[in-house]
């Protein structure tokens, strides 16, 4: 008994040594993840080495379904995008200021394929409704619809409304849900993060502290998870439009769920799947639909334009690849071949 | 007869309450997995992302993967301890079912999936 | 002499039921909300301890060996395996440690025959399952052996004294 009075000093010490160190790696800066679903897609939020990041990554997601509930969702009623498609007015400075750009990329690029209207375009081909092929006076009538469907935006107090035809915002939603979240991130000074919405992938960052983030490309070919390359970026980021999302098939033709606005018509064209690596979201996502809808040696010429690179994959297999991807993008599948954009 | 405790019973709860902490902080501070294998009987049968939600079932063994963690929903076996071990997401990780012979465990960082898929 | 292995074979018995009806009550019991599911305080290995101070090493696996059985017709092969591998390796531990002098008291004997049990019962996890998932349970395991150890160490202890008067014979193996 006398021994163990002796003892007790030590192994109290040896405890509290015990304490200190459980409670020293218990609050560590740890990668933490969460996941959600909005913009019709899951999105995932990471965020690397930081205290509280689950929280982080909640208000990231907390974030993107305010966005898609009040304004870009075309399915919630109470959505503004919803209430204008049904002849209603919004008023809203966030909304004014997001069309306004829009407008400005669409200007810029100067492509008259791409629409913000495509929503009736896909309500009438059906194309997530087994499929449709509209005879030619319903085509008409949608396109004359298209035609009128101006949107005006009262600068002194952001009142919008529009004309005939469907807004769909869709084409840029991801990617504006990947700028959101990511702004969001940025104010609670997180310096390592990726979000992913949908196929859109946004990226500030090390994932490791040290390389870049991995991002598979998406072998068109293949089934949801198969990549045919990986391109290791950092602080960008990339969205992919391709013919395997949403589409259907008659007579051995593939219609998809991209609408060229001068025919009414989805995209028909020797593109599979464009990726772009651009500065924001709603920029790549913007650019890889454009490119899409305009083919290779257009959009090519406006992704110059933007400054952005690309990943072009043919239905041939053939791949074309930005100058500045060259040394980032990796090959995982050899029956593709690669030659970069000069 | 013997004492109920002596100094070297002591001794001994320290070092192996010293070497299990460690152990768990060992476990705990290690970073989320992105992929998780389930083997059956010590063979592979599939591999998990961790990224996707996913319901497979091996041996009566029903594994769930949801928000980046994976646990057992339902088992066939008796004891159930499988479908008590909760959650799993970090690697080195793992649950068992002994009685099914299926183990679930979470890959550690050395594999080359990418950290995320474009299209 | 024949009043004497009468009393044996009956204490043996009398043991064996305890240990099966004690396994068979904790398996009714549900897991404390601080333990890790599934694992038990291992009441069942107070009587086994006791025999093992007071009986044969044979006469105490005989115990193991009659409670794994049980645990076969109500839990299945696994179980009984594992009750078996992890009953014999604390047996032999309890064996050890109760016969000879080594310092360490009841709890200590109670933390390291626990810890054998689990070691026994890994063992035969890892040879089913195949995995290194095992070794993620080991830490966990750890620390449950020192609880239950404890437990069982202390009433043991507690209880000794009157299961000696009730049962005195000739002490085997000192």
């Amino acid at each position: 008994m006398e021994k163990l009075k002796k003892a007790l000093p030590v192994l109290a010490l040896l405890l509290v040594v015990v304490v200190f160190t459980v409670s020293l790696f218990g609050g560590e800066v740890k990668t933490s993840t969460a996941s959600g679903f909005a913009m019709g897609s899951p999105v995932n939020v990471t965020v690397y080495d930081t205290k509280n990041g689950e929280d982080y990554c909640n208000q990231a997601i907390e974030r993107i379904k305010y966005i898609d509930d009040n304004f870009l969702s075309h399915t919630f009623t109470s959505s503004a995008t919803y209430k204008l498609n049904n002849g209603g007015t919004v008023k809203s400075e966030w909304l004014a200021e997001y069309l306004n750009k829009c407008f400005d990329l669409i200007h810029q690029s100067e492509s008259n394929r791409f629409t913000l209207f495509s929503g009736e375009f896909k309500d009438l081909w059906k194309i997530e409704d087994g499929g449709y092929i509209p005879t030619s006076d319903e085509l008409a009538k949608v396109l004359e619809n298209h035609e009128n469907s101006l949107i005006a935006i009262d600068e002194d107090n952001n009142e919008i409304s529009i004309g005939t035809g469907k807004l769909d915002l869709g084409a840029l939603g991801k990617g504006t849900a990947c700028d959101e979240a990511l702004e969001t991130l940025k104010k609670q000074n997180v310096k390592n993060a990726l979000v992913t919405v949908g196929g859109t992938v946004g990226m500030i960052g090390s994932p490791d502290g040290k390389s870049d983030f991995s991002i598979g490309v998406r072998n068109p070919f293949g089934n949801q998870n198969d990549y045919f390359a990986v391109l290791s970026i950092t602080d960008c980021f990339v969205s992919t439009s391709g013919d395997y999302e949403k589409y259907f098939e008659r007579d051995g033709v593939r219609y998809s769920h991209i609408f060229d606005a001068t025919t009414g018509k989805p995209v028909q064209n020797d593109i599979s799947s464009v990726t772009v690596v651009a500065e924001n979201g709603m920029l790549s996502d913007f650019l890889s639909t454009v490119i899409y809808a305009e083919g290779i040696e257009k959009g090519v010429k406006i992704a110059e334009d933007f400054d952005a690179s690309v990943v072009i994959v043919n239905k041939d297999k053939s791949v074309l690849i930005s100058e500045e991807l060259k040394n980032k993008f990796t090959l995982k599948d050899d029956s593709f071949s690669v030659s970069v954009i000069e | 007869m013997k004492k109920l405790i002596t100094k070297k019973d002591f001794v001994l709860v320290i070092i192996v309450l010293v070497v299990s902490l460690a152990g768990l902080i060992l476990v705990n501070s290690a970073d989320k997995g992105k992929t998780a294998t389930i083997k059956v009987d010590g063979e592979v049968v599939e591999t998990l992302s961790l990224n996707e939600d996913t319901l497979v079932e091996f041996n009566g063994v029903v594994v769930t993967c949801e928000n980046g963690e994976i646990y057992v929903k339902e088992s066939t076996c008796t004891d159930k301890v499988c479908m008590r071990s909760g959650e799993i997401s970090k690697s080195g990780e793992g649950i068992i079912c002994a009685p099914n012979r299926v183990s679930i465990e979470i890959d550690g960082k050395n594999t080359d999936l990418p950290d995320a898929m474009t299209g | 002499m024949r009043n004497e292995k009468i009393k044996r074979i009956t204490f043996t018995a009398l043991m064996t039921a305890f240990a099966v009806v004690l396994s068979f009550v904790e398996s009714l019991l549900p897991t404390a909300y601080f333990m890790p599911p599934g694992s038990k305080i291992g009441l069942s290995n107070i009587p086994v301890m006791f025999s093992a101070s007071k009986l044969s090493a044979h006469e105490t696996m005989l115990i193991v060996v009659a409670k794994s059985v049980f645990v076969f017709i109500t839990r299945g092969a696994t179980a009984f395996f594992m009750s078996l591998a992890g009953g014999f390796l604390s047996a032999v531990c309890m064996l050890i440690m109760l016969r000879k002098t080594t310092g360490f008291g009841f709890v200590g004997i109670g933390v390291l025959s626990a810890i054998c049990h689990n070691i026994g019962q890994l063992a035969v996890s890892f040879f089913l399952v195949q995995s290194s998932a095992i070794i993620g349970y080991a830490p966990i395991m750890l620390i449950t052996a020192v609880i239950t150890g404890f437990l069982t160490g202390t009433v043991l202890r507690l209880t000794m004294p009157y299961f000696s008067r009730l049962f005195s014979f000739k002490e085997m193996g000192k």
